[in-house]
């Protein structure tokens, strides 16, 4: 068969269209590879280096592509399509493929029971540290270490170094030489203090002797006091009293193991969270007492946070018991009857322990907004408490109740304290409030001073672990 | 000093005037071109000379330079580990810049030599003119279906040097280099883009035009018999390849 010539161009018309409709194909297939039914939005950091159409993987197996990458309150907000199902708590994450390689999303499946729908978001855990990251700290901890040996070259190095080194030795060498020879010279005196020592210890022992009915009287002492704590214990055991009620009943307890639980939670799975550190001091004005607290705020998540403190105790006078003294007026005077004088008036006696002891304040707290409420053991008794913050977050009212039975105040009311503190120059904050106002008695105003640092050195450490 | 003067402005005035005249016979095949009747066998004729005829010279030019694109990118890639991006770079440069160009020079050396010689001879035998006795325009009748054959057959021919310069390339890659030919094949059309193959198309019919119309005007404008022919075909080539060359750098920067 001939090929006439129009035959033959439009074979070369055909066959030039097919193989670009085959390209277009080729080309486009991979545009139209973005295809998964879910879209699901990622928070990330930083998604440095993450371009859009870049792959997302489970297990290193391709299940989506990144859509669009936007930004949403100064975070990376990464629209990926996939097309299976993953769990709520699934954690993304950016990696790359090799030293230069393309960067992809890597999610880690979590194992929660419903699945994350079409639109919803995950929250990227903590910065991913990457190599990039890595060498630049490196980098800098090489250069403190240059500067550090720098400065020390300086300090000895040369020949300038070498003879304050040599100096240094001589006065050493003078020092012990002198030391010696002051020795020496009063050796004679020295023998005579040892033998005084010698004598002393004598008589001591001779005095110990003697005394020994007495110490025995002391033992026996003791041995009571060892009875009355065994009493103590038993009563705890049997769920009387503060201690024994937080140790026996089971809502207090369970709250308590909820609190070790999610703290667990905290520092055995790695999460992001801000630790801080801060002490504080407050005068109170009418106790004319002050108290300190140094306390450790461990938050998980921007919703949750664990406070720890140890509270210095009012006043420093040792473990009492305080009684209110118990008057009975007999009016007999002219009017005695009357309402405005009665015969008799008769005062109820109260009574308050404090004790010497480190109070100890470990609480859970929740935050919603610009409100926290914080649960659990506040200055060694059950409480709660209120915070609220305004102006950005520099000033704080701050609400709590504890010691709801009144035991360590006059009056017999749970201790209630309220605080306004405002933070400035972000380390120091300042505050003041009405301390255990519903206890007449007791209550007073108070003010005081303090600083808190966000542990950044903690947080970097904790910050490193995820690196795998 | 005088006589210099002389030769260079005798030189511009005569590149002015050229560059006028191709311009006006560009306008004269655009006038005559949308204007009844079509050639339209004239147009087929010409598409087989330009396009199918040229076809093997092309596919071996473009298998050949795929092939040598892919050695040459292995042997650099291999010294910081990227040979899996060795197809990015064929089909990249296959698509976006050497199949057109090296197709546009191919044709401009086959079908554009052609083109001024045929018109060279018919303008000294004074066909051209038998033409014009004839009422019939002749730049209708020989310049316009040469120009549409450049425009339609270029990118047609650039679409089959692609392919083959990319499939020249995976040969080579797969072949004799041994490299993963899944991961090349990603490699070579995950990146690439449909703006790289229209681009690419967009400068073959570009170059297709410049063919046509350098041939065209050669051979259309010859003076002095046989010689006259000669230095035509010759300059047709030379002056077409150099504006393919220039124009390419033009419209990859202002287009692409």
């Amino acid at each position: 068969m001939k090929l006439t010539t129009e035959a033959k161009v439009g074979l070369l018309v055909f066959a030039g269209i097919l193989l670009l409709t085959f390209m277009s194909f080729r080309v486009g297939e991979f545009r139209m590879a973005a295809r998964g039914d879910k879209s699901v939005h990622i928070l990330f950091d930083s998604a440095a280096g993450l371009t859009e159409d870049a792959s997302v993987k489970i297990a290193g197996v391709e299940v989506g592509r990144v859509e669009k990458i936007g930004l949403l309150d100064g975070r990376a907000d990464v629209t990926v399509r996939i097309d299976t199902d993953v769990p709520r708590d699934t954690q993304a994450r950016i990696r790359s493929v090799g030293l230069l390689g393309d960067k992809y999303v890597e999610l880690d499946l979590g194992s929660a029971p419903e699945a994350v729908r079409d639109g919803e978001t995950l929250v990227a855990p903590a910065t991913t540290e990457d190599i990039g990251q890595l060498v630049g700290k490196l980098t800098a901890i090489a250069d403190d270490l240059k500067s550090v040996t720098s400065s020390l070259r300086g300090a000895l190095g040369g020949t300038e170094g070498e003879r304050s080194i040599r100096e240094l030795l001589q006065g050493f060498h003078d020092v012990t030489t002198n030391l010696s020879s002051v020795i020496q010279k009063n050796d004679a005196r020295i023998t005579r203090v040892i033998e005084n020592m010698d004598a002393l210890s004598t008589s001591l022992n001779r005095t110990l002797v003697e005394n020994l009915a007495s110490f025995q009287e002391t033992l026996a002492h003791s041995r009571s006091a060892t009875r009355s704590m065994d009493s103590i214990f038993r009563k705890v055991d049997q769920g009387q009293g503060t201690l024994g009620r937080l140790v026996n009943e089971d809502n207090i307890s369970d709250n308590l193991e909820e609190v070790l639980v999610s703290a667990q939670d905290v520092l055995g799975v790695k999460k992001k969270y801000n630790t801080y550190v801060s002490l504080r001091g407050e005068n109170l004005v009418e106790a004319d007492d002050t108290k300190g607290y140094v306390s450790l705020k461990l938050q998980p998540r921007k919703d949750k946070f664990f406070l720890f403190e140890l509270v210095s105790p009012e006043g420093t006078k040792g473990d009492r018991s305080e009684t209110l003294t118990t008057r009975r007026i007999t009016n007999t005077g002219p009017g005695a009857g009357t309402d405005f004088f009665p015969t008799e008036v008769t005062q109820t006696v109260q009574e308050r322990k404090t004790s010497d002891d480190m109070l100890f304040t470990a609480m859970f707290g929740k935050t919603f907004g610009q409100t926290s409420f914080r649960l659990g053991l506040q200055e060694s008794t059950g409480g709660i408490g209120v915070d609220h913050t305004l102006l950005g977050r520099r000033l704080g009212l701050h609400l709590d109740l504890w010691d709801m039975e009144g035991e360590n105040s006059f009056g017999g009311h749970a201790h209630a304290k309220f605080r306004v503190d405002y933070n400035f120059l972000n380390y120091f904050h300042i505050n003041a409030g009405y301390d255990n106002f519903l206890n007449a008695e007791d209550s007073s105003l108070f003010y005081g001073a303090g600083i808190r640092f966000q542990d950044e050195d903690i947080k970097d450490l904790f910050g490193l672990l995820p690196l795998r | 000093m005088l006589k210099f003067l002389e030769m260079l402005g005798s030189r511009l005035l005569r590149f002015i005037e050229e560059t006028g005249k191709i311009v006006q016979l560009l306008l004269q095949a655009c006038r005559w071109g949308i204007r009844p009747p079509y050639y339209l066998k004239n147009a087929i004729r010409q598409m087989l000379e330009v396009g199918v005829n040229s076809i093997p010279v092309v596919l071996i030019t473009a298998t050949f330079t795929g092939m040598v694109l892919a050695l040459q990118t292995h042997t650099g890639f291999q010294r910081f580990n990227a040979e899996s991006l060795v197809g990015t770079v064929v089909s990249l440069s296959m698509t976006r810049e050497l199949g057109p160009v090296l197709t546009g020079l191919i044709v401009a050396g086959r079908a554009g030599s052609a083109m001024a010689a045929e018109l060279g001879t018919m303008r000294v035998t004074e066909q051209i003119d038998a033409l014009h006795t004839l009422a019939t325009n002749p730049i209708k009748y020989l310049v316009v279906p040469r120009i549409l054959a450049g425009i339609v057959t270029l990118p047609l021919m650039t679409v089959l040097s692609d392919i083959v310069g990319i499939y020249g390339g995976y040969f080579v890659s797969v072949r004799v280099l041994h490299a993963n030919p899944t991961v090349y094949l990603n490699r070579t059309w995950d990146y690439l883009e449909f703006t790289d193959i229209y681009s690419g198309l967009l400068k073959a019919a570009a170059f297709g035009l410049i063919i046509a119309l350098i041939g065209s005007y050669k051979g259309f404008y010859t003076r002095g018999g046989a010689e006259g022919v000669g230095k035509a075909t010759t300059g047709s080539v030379v002056i077409s390849s150099m504006m393919i060359l220039i124009s390419d750098y033009f419209l990859t920067a202002i287009l692409f």
